[in-house]
């Protein structure tokens, strides 16, 4: 289906209009004719619901399925809010449109006629909407044409071709960065030059590691998504490995959730699970900050931060998820949760300015010690 | 009419105006209005014709303080034969019966309260039309000689009638205040409030009311049947007191002792007379009038302490009934839910008596009322088809609610329901010379409460009802909703009738309507 998609000019995307026919058909007008009770049926996307996928090692949905039934009044506005918004799909497909995914909450948004209320509330429900009509259609929302806000930036040795512009990611001035477009499917590489590719969890030490110029002095290319990865970051991150098989390196602060990031880009998320075949990046590398790069670059006291009640937590809990099961990242975590300690990756600017650059990161990538 | 007593009338009324309820021309212009609609209410009974009492107020001359108004009440009642007229109305009598029996009368002065206190606030003469007999009308102005407590007629007429109808009319001025406010309502508010109010514990009766303004209120009949007349009995031997006893002896002849209390009183005949003096160790055979003093009291005191008297005769009471009294609360309050019940009777001190309760709920009337008053338990009370208005603070039906766990019975702080609760017994336990408040008699605490949990009951199931029935409907709509815009969607989508979709979805949502 992603082939399907990445045809014409700017992707047909007839084959989603007639997926989506066939849904109401099967799961609306077929039971009403038969005077049964219509409910959509769709995997759930549940922390109970995903494995680790042994051969591909990334997070896969189960076989477990919800139904929203139209005769239980609670299921009864999900279905409602399914039907409303594939109608606003199928419309924008029609009419040839590209509505971002606010655009459709605010499309969605209204007061149901002669009554006080309101088809949608919020945007996170008709988002996740977005996401069951994926599970449902087969189709991810950038196939579908949906845009969202990226956050996701890029710099480095390479060129690009999006629509009928060619962008060189090495020439976007000082400190600058290319934002890739929604659906990173349409992007075509030209030329790769980079060794590797460091992914940045903070902008911060993008900008700093920009400003440098690593990119260009370690022959790479970095990208950030300035915290939680959104979809094109890690579908870029993907694509750099797969395509031109790129290591990948992530790099976050020394803490639960900088960690969680790294896992996010490496097997996917438990929501996202019905994308993680395409998002998802196995090859992914964490490079640190590890718990235990605080003690063996004996970073000072006075920059080492005490863990919150909330970090803590977050580890406890991460330490029970099957893809922080090795013993290298129990015992990682481990060590976070006794000396309730964490630091951020700017923390080895007290070394001296220039440390995480000129020692830390060419250090580890030479080591080829990663925590996995 | 046998056996009266005549008092100094005006130093007893000078000294007890207050309790008696004419303590100023608000109050007196109120208690007016009752004494002469309960006589009239008495009249009809009597007759046993169902009451039809028109009330008219008017105010008369310029004076603006003091104001004196025209109080005029008709009834329909049996009349009066013209040689009675005179002390009827002019003469303050005492009773000498012993027997007992329910009353309305407060103070057993009734109508000659108000006459006194009209002749000296206004020196204007009472006027009195009267028919017992269908044929002959008499029409008497009199006045009261205060000093010798006699009747001064000072003209009668006289004509005949065709009409075979029966009746008095009642005019009488006084001095008064329509307008001053006594407590949070004025005493015309009142006024209007205690005629509506009587005929809830009257059903069979129609009120029509005319007041200084000319707005005419009509407060009519529930039931057309008359409610059974109370009986008189003899005292019940827990009821007496040395008193009562002394002053019966001496109204009778040399007799037994044993046949002394198997004549004269409730519950006793000669076995159960015998039986007990055996207990008490009287001798049965003793001649009353030779009882001494102490004998007397020994006797009152071993009244009170047998317990093998069965309890006095419930057949002197006169309750509304469930039935009436509930047409009767539809009729003037029009409420969405009303559960009355008439409580069997029961006794206290050897004084009979029931209670009776109503509860009724919602309706524009009863909210209104509620949301006016900022208060959600309305509350009325009756003692002996009166009803009391004053001094509810302190009376064992306020205690009885405010005690009440309403919470069990799904009524909350703002749920409007109006609570009616009548007690009726020979002797109602007042709490005060006011005969406004019911004192805390456990015996008819228990009884109330007992009553309202009765109706409370049924009001829970029919509360919950409602909730239910609002629930669904609200589950329905929510569907309706729902499915109008599935199917405004789906036609985007699919070329169909809308129309027959929203069909179709209505019909398999609503087929297992009673799962979730």
């Amino acid at each position: 289906m992603a082939s399907q998609s990445r045809g014409g000019d700017r992707g047909d995307r007839s084959w989603i209009s007639e997926r989506i026919v066939q849904v109401i058909k099967k799961y609306v007008l077929a039971p009403l004719k038969a005077e049964k009770i219509p409910y959509f049926e769709l995997l759930a996307r549940t922390k109970d619901n995903v494995y680790i996928d042994e051969l591909t090692n990334i997070i896969r949905l189960g076989s477990k399925k919800i139904r929203r039934k139209l005769s239980d009044i609670d299921e009864a506005k999900t279905f409602m809010k399914t039907v409303l918004v594939a109608a606003i799909i199928y419309e924008a497909i029609k009419y040839n449109k590209y509505p971002t995914i606010r655009d459709v909450y605010y499309d969605a948004k209204h007061t149901i006629p002669g009554t006080n209320i309101d088809t949608v509330d919020t945007q996170a429900e008709s988002d996740s909407i977005i996401e069951d009509l994926e599970v449902m259609l087969g189709a991810s929302r950038e196939e579908m044409g949906l845009q969202t806000d990226v956050k996701c930036k890029v710099v480095g040795l390479m060129r690009v071709r999006s629509g009928r512009d060619i962008i060189d990611c090495s020439r976007q001035g000082e400190g600058g960065a290319y934002s890739p477009p929604t659906n990173v499917d349409r992007l075509e590489f030209l030329d790769v030059d980079a060794e590797y590719v460091l992914v940045v969890e903070k902008d911060a030490v993008f900008n700093t590691l920009n400003m440098e110029r690593y990119w260009e002095k370690n022959k790479c290319i970095l990208i950030t998504a300035g915290g939680q990865p959104d979809r094109p970051a890690r579908r870029l991150v993907r694509r750099l490995n797969e395509e031109f098989n790129l290591p990948i390196y992530v790099l976050t602060d020394a803490d639960p959730y900088g960690f969680y990031i790294y896992s996010v880009y490496r097997i996917g998320s438990i929501t996202l699970s019905h994308e993680s075949v395409r998002l998802a990046c196995p090859k992914a590398r964490f490079i640190g900050v590890a718990v235990s790069d605080i003690y063996e670059y004996n970073l000072p006291k006075n920059v080492i931060i005490k863990a919150k009640d909330a970090d803590i937590k977050r580890a406890t809990e991460l330490k029970t998820y099957p893809w922080f099961k090795s013993p290298a990242w129990q015992r990682e975590l481990d060590l976070f949760l006794q000396r309730k300690e964490k630091a951020e990756i700017e923390a080895f600017s007290s070394k001296s300015l220039g440390f995480l650059e000129e020692k830390y990161l060419p250090e580890k990538i030479r080591s080829g010690h990663f925590i996995v | 009419m046998r056996g009266f007593t005549q008092l100094s009338v005006s130093d007893w009324f000078y000294r007890n105006r207050y309790i008696a309820g004419f303590s100023n021309p608000a109050r007196s212009l109120y208690q007016s209005v009752r004494e002469l609609v309960e006589n009239s209410l008495d009249a009809c009974e009597a007759a046993g014709k169902l009451p039809y009492i028109t009330v008219d107020l008017k105010l008369v001359g310029e004076s603006k303080r003091p104001k004196v108004y025209r109080l005029t009440v008709s009834d329909n009642g049996i009349g009066i034969p013209p040689q009675y007229v005179p002390q009827a109305f002019c003469t303050v009598l005492f009773g000498s019966k012993f027997e007992l029996k329910q009353q309305r009368g407060l103070f057993g002065l009734g109508v000659k309260m108000a006459v006194l206190y009209g002749q000296i606030t206004t020196y204007k003469p009472l006027e009195v039309t009267t028919c017992y007999d269908g044929r002959n009308v008499y029409t008497f102005t009199l006045q009261m000689d205060l000093r010798s407590n006699k009747p001064v007629v000072l003209s009668v007429k006289t004509r005949k009638t065709r009409k075979h109808s029966t009746g008095t009319t009642v005019i009488l001025h006084l001095v008064g205040d329509y307008d001053r406010r006594l407590g949070s309502r004025s005493t015309g508010e009142l006024i209007q409030r205690y005629l509506k109010l009587t005929t809830i514990a009257n059903p069979h009766a129609t009120i029509v009311f005319s007041d200084p303004y000319n707005n005419v209120f009509k407060f009519e009949r529930s039931v057309d049947k008359l409610p059974p007349q109370p009986r008189e009995t003899a005292p019940h031997p827990h009821g007496v007191d040395a008193e009562l006893l002394k002053r019966m002896i001496e109204s009778s002849r040399n007799t037994p002792l044993q046949a002394f209390l198997a004549k004269n009183f409730d519950r006793v005949g000669p076995r159960k007379a015998l039986e007990f003096l055996k207990w008490a160790g009287l001798d049965p055979n003793m001649d009353i009038k030779k009882l001494t003093s102490e004998d007397i009291v020994k006797l009152v005191n071993a009244f009170k302490a047998y317990d093998k008297f069965l309890p006095p005769s419930p057949n002197v009471l006169s309750p509304i009934g469930a039935e009436e009294l509930k047409a009767a609360i539809v009729k003037l309050f029009n409420p969405e839910f009303v559960k009355t019940v008439t409580r069997p009777p029961k006794s206290y001190s050897g004084f009979p008596f029931q209670v009776e309760a109503g509860i009724a709920y919602g309706g524009p009337v009863i909210k209104g009322m509620c949301d006016e008053e900022g208060n959600y338990k309305l509350l009325f009370r009756f003692a002996n088809k009166i009803p009391l208005l004053f001094d509810e603070r302190g009376d064992v039906c306020r205690k009885v609610i405010e005690s009440f766990n309403w919470r069990q019975y799904r009524v909350d702080d703002s749920t409007p329901i109006a609570i009616f609760i009548h007690v009726c017994s020979t002797r109602i336990p007042y709490k005060t010379a006011g005969k406004e408040m019911i004192a805390d008699v456990e015996e008819i605490e228990d009884e109330i409460r007992l009553a309202l949990m009765d109706c409370a009951r049924d009001l829970r199931r029919y509360i919950y009802r409602k909730m239910k029935l609002i629930k669904e409907q609200e589950r329905l709509n929510l569907f309706k909703a729902y499915i109008t815009e599935i199917a405004d969607d789906v036609v985007r989508i699919v070329e169909e009738d809308k129309k027959k979709l929203m069909e179709l979805m209505w019909k398999v949502v609503t087929k297992r309507g009673k799962s979730k």
